[in-house]
């Protein structure tokens, strides 16, 4: 019950991130790798505030968010610049730069030893399983999200959005400034996914600048992929498959020697006969 | 998502009838540590100085013992998986591990949490002083190994530092570094740090080289990275003492080092080499692949763990207790006492130079002879 | 100084693999990210050949090349082609490369171990040979006169050869090559063959220094593509420049900045080119988009 619960959890973390990095890539083309780097910057703010400072939970929720919000706002000027192949390269070098930094920032992230015993919500100790009120807390979260940028994607706004995504000459020419329109995304989804990296954080109560390095930018891109580029409910099924089919494998009883690599094969395999028979993944709309 | 129900339906079935864990006739023990990767050396010793001990001892209680491995690649992200898997899943109450102290670190959170025994036989970290009440280990803190390096530094007049940033080479970075600012007032010419993922250590050896440094350490995580640099000073011209940690002598390092490693030095705790067990145990465990002094350990702990199990039960609180109040004893890789911290710091590090073999060519670490 | 030159060194090594990335996506206009692990897999080969039947340094490098040259092969004609063919993107076949490479590195952990192969032209580790003040190793001797060698060979090969004008003349208008007698898919298997053979032969280089290990693959594809979009992409002089540009300004960066900002001294050169001259030293193609 307890491994249920934890997997469960697991699941609506990285949901709740790919929500982000759907939003950035599906709907608006942003094919981004770094949001595995937004991911740890939620993750570090939050948990240095949380552990070091004593915040209340609520505290730190608001300042992952503003602090990968901003990251976000201050990497969209470079970053916009760009089209397709350069975007997505000088995306993936970020993450490696973001890495460099919670790596060698020792004064702010401790470096190397990462940051230990990170608390979680208050809310969680009402129940002696604290599992269970986090669980509902992301579960909430995911469903104010959904609704959020639904509503988002219905309005005028979500249709210029789409329109930037087919093509961006045109709905230049139209009178609107796709830059910026491209930047609120982009800010939007960095946030979305630094509280994910939070509660990330929070759940996991370790956290280290290996946890989010590149692996993690592409892992998260992955899942958009899988489920869906432009498909909400594709970004929860991509996440949630690919927490799960690791999980499942080790039930198989592989050896444990080949466990691990096993796992990756798997995840290669998927990419390969995903872009081969169906780009647009599971419940996605957009072909890339 | 309808879909995923029944699936998860029957995971939560099986999940949980595999839960209930009454009386067993079996003793389970989890293993963390590097059975792949870099540290693999470690990982392989220490296993099987602890499958040696198992092998003359099967049970314990009655019970025959099962041992669980779970490999976490030298790797804190690894070592929490490997910790919840053996935790919720196989449903251990006590593991032997992590080697790296990456990994102790990394599983600690997770056993601490459950209120499960973590004993590492080589973790040498600081930090894992704190990282828990469950927590032990056998090999003493590289605050005091760390000091054996440091005062071998000062011997030297300008001393150059290079470290890799991963936690166990930081944290021990940390501890030299403490010792030779704050005790001795001394500061490196040179103290640089390496990325993990890069193996080029020619331009900051050149840093080294053009600051007249006359000692280098090598903090590295690995012995692949130690032999590494030790390959690379030798080829630059390097004049400078090196000095490695725990982490520099194994099959690894030789494999890249080659006759490069004459003449470099280590600190590391030492076994005692003129106990009638210690070579007993040599003889019977074969090939190392990994500093000797880490089987005995792994060996000690295994053992340690056993008498404690058959003296209370398989009990995690009656075992923490047992352990902390557990007589001062002699393990074949040295005296075991826990103090508060679940730490065992009765030896110092001692200085062991890379010498050749005169049978094989090779190059192996003996002891150091103290000149009057 | 001494630095430049280790840049130098490294750079021609980086230079060989941008080169060889350079070619193929001049010709086939995606990126194949598995380059990287494919050439590795030429490095890891040659030390098997050398550990298990005592080859020599180079007969093994040559003989790993050419494993790796099949490897490419049969990833282009098995997997890119086809999805070319399908009407797959540049962006599709950019990710599903990167599952080939998962696979391939994954592969390589299991055939070899996570462990880092060590790699050496000799059986003792010699000191390096000290010319006008400056030191240079053994390796370094090996990996510049290898990589300059081949070079040269890649230069007389595309001046020379009919294949060789056919691929330059791919990029700029395919109906030149047409004109040659030769199919477009001859000289798309012509490139995989040559960016493969060079790119193991580079990856096998640099094995000597930093040994052989399976996430090389990726670190290395990443120098290649680095390498190539500041040189320009489908430029080779420009690879080559890049690649010697990107060599010593990594170890200007490790001197002056410290070793741990290595990575993120190589991708903000990659920025700043992307963002100020996006179409390299040696502008010949600008990056195909999305768009």
């Amino acid at each position: 019950m307890d491994y249920l619960l934890h997997i469960a959890i697991l699941s609506s973390i990285y949901s709740l991130a790919v929500l982000g990095q759907n939003y950035a890539s599906g709907y608006t083309g942003l094919i981004s790798i770094n949001h595995g780097a937004f991911m740890g910057i939620g993750a570090y703010a939050g948990a240095i505030l949380l552990k070091w400072y004593g915040v209340p939970f609520p505290v730190a929720f608001l300042a992952a968010g503003a602090a990968t919000g901003l990251a976000a706002w201050l990497l969209s000027f470079p970053l916009l610049k760009l089209k397709g192949d350069s975007f997505v390269l000088v995306s993936f070098g970020f993450s490696f730069i973001a890495f460099n930094l919670f790596l060698n920032w020792r004064g702010l992230t401790n470096g190397a030893l990462g940051l230990k015993a990170i608390p979680g919500p208050e809310l969680v100790n009402l129940l002696d399983n604290t599992k269970i009120i986090f669980l509902a807390i992301l579960l909430a979260l995911i469903l104010i999200t959904l609704w959020g940028l639904h509503k988002i994607l219905q309005s005028s706004y979500g249709v210029v959005i789409r329109a930037t995504r087919e093509n961006q000459k045109v709905t230049q020419i139209a009178g609107h400034c796709t830059d910026s329109y491209r930047r609120s995304v982009f800010v939007l989804s960095g946030v979305i996914t630094g509280i994910a990296g939070l509660f990330l954080a929070s759940y996991i109560s370790t956290i280290d600048p290996t946890l989010f390095n590149y692996h993690l930018s592409v892992l998260l891109l992955i899942m958009a992929i899988l489920g869906g580029l432009a498909s909400l409910k594709g970004s929860i099924a991509g996440a949630t498959l690919l927490i799960v089919l690791p999980e499942l494998l080790r039930f198989l009883g592989l050896p444990n020697s080949i466990l691990a690599e096993s796992q990756q094969i798997s995840y290669g395999l998927i990419l390969i006969l995903l872009m081969y028979y169906r780009p647009v993944g599971l419940f996605g709309t957009y072909k890339i | 998502m309808k879909k995923f129900l029944l699936p998860l339906l029957v995971l939560s079935l099986a999940a949980c009838s595999g839960g209930e864990q009454g009386e067993s006739d079996v003793i389970k023990i989890g293993y963390i540590g590097p059975m792949t990767g870099d540290a693999g050396s470690y990982g392989h010793d220490t296993k099987k100085g602890i499958d040696l001990y198992f092998q003359e001892h099967p049970t314990i209680q009655g019970k025959k013992v099962e041992l669980i491995y779970e490999d976490a690649i030298c790797n804190s992200q690894s070592a929490a998986s490997a910790a919840t898997k053996l935790v919720n899943i196989d449903q251990v109450k006590v593991i032997i591990g992590g080697q790296c102290s990456s990994e102790t670190l990394g599983a600690a959170p997770v056993t601490e949490q459950h209120k499960v025994i973590l004993i590492s036989p080589v973790s040498s970290s600081p930090e894992v002083r704190d990282a828990g009440d469950y927590v032990f280990r056998m090999y003493p803190s590289d605050a005091i190994v760390g000091q054996t390096l440091a005062e071998e530094a000062l011997k030297y007049e300008r001393i150059a530092i290079i470290t890799e940033s991963t936690d166990y080479a930081e944290a021990y970075h940390d501890s030299v570094l403490h010792y030779l600012v704050q005790a001795q007032e001394v500061t490196p010419v040179v103290d640089e740090i390496v990325q993990p993922n890069t193996a080029d250590f020619k331009t900051i050896l050149q840093k080294v080289q053009n600051a007249k440094a006359d000692v280098l350490l090598s903090i590295m995580q690995t012995p692949v990275k130690s032999g590494i640099l030790v390959k690379q000073a030798a080829e630059l011209g390097i004049t400078a003492q090196i000095y490695g940690t725990d982490t520099l002598a194994g099959d690894d390092f030789e494999q890249h080092a080659k006759n490069a490693a004459k003449g470099v030095k280590m600190v590391i705790v030492a076994e005692d080499d003129s106990r009638a067990e210690v070579k007993e145990f040599k003889k019977v465990f074969g090939n190392f692949q990994a500093p000797v002094i880490f089987s005995l350990k792994s060996y000690d702990a295994a053992h340690v763990l056993a008498d404690a199990i058959e003296a209370v039960g398989y009990d995690s609180d009656a075992i923490k207790q047992w352990l902390y109040d557990m007589p001062g004893r002699e393990g074949l890789g040295g005296p075991i006492e826990f103090d508060e911290y679940g730490e065992n710091n009765s030896q110092a590090g001692s200085v062991k130079v890379g010498v050749e073999d005169p049978a094989t060519g090779r190059i192996v670490f003996e002891l150091l002879r103290e000149e009057p | 100084m001494q630095i430049i030159l280790n840049g130098l060194i490294v750079g021609s090594a980086y230079a060989l693999m941008g080169i060889g990335f350079s070619l193929i996506y001049s010709t086939v206009r995606y990126f194949n990210l598995a380059y990287g692990m494919v050439a590795v897999i030429g490095a890891y080969v040659a030390y098997t050949l050398m550990n298990s039947w005592s080859l020599n340094y180079v007969i093994a490098m040559l003989a790993g090349a050419l494993v790796a040259v099949l490897i490419g092969m049969l990833s282009s004609s098995i997997l890119f082609k086809p999805m070319v063919r399908r009407g797959g993107s540049s962006l599709v076949i950019l990710v599903a490369s990167f599952g080939l490479l998962i696979i391939l590195q994954n592969i390589s952990a299991l055939i070899w171990q996570n462990t880092t192969r060590a790699l050496s032209i000799s059986d003792r580790i010699l000191p390096g040979y000290n010319l006008f003040g400056l030191i240079i190793t053994p390796n370094q001797l090996m990996i510049g006169a290898v990589a300059l060698l081949m070079m040269l060979i890649l230069e007389l090969f595309l001046k020379k050869t009919r294949y060789g004008m056919a691929i330059r003349a791919i990029g700029d208008n395919q109906e030149l090559t047409k004109v040659l007698g030769l199919k477009t898919e001859q000289i798309i298997l012509a490139v995989y063959v040559i960016g493969t053979f060079i790119s193991a032969i580079s990856a096998t280089l640099i094995a000597l220094e930093i040994g052989i290990r399976p996430t090389h693959g990726v670190t290395l594809v990443i120098k290649a593509i680095i390498a190539a979009i500041i040189g320009g992409l489908g430029s080779i002089r420009g690879a080559l420049l890049g690649g010697l540009l990107l060599g010593v300004a990594e170890n200007l960066g490790i001197y002056f900045l410290g070793g741990q900002w290595q990575d993120t001294v190589a991708f903000t050169l990659l920025a700043v080119f992307l963002l100020v001259r996006p179409e390299g030293l040696f502008a010949k193609k600008r990056l195909v988009s999305v768009n």
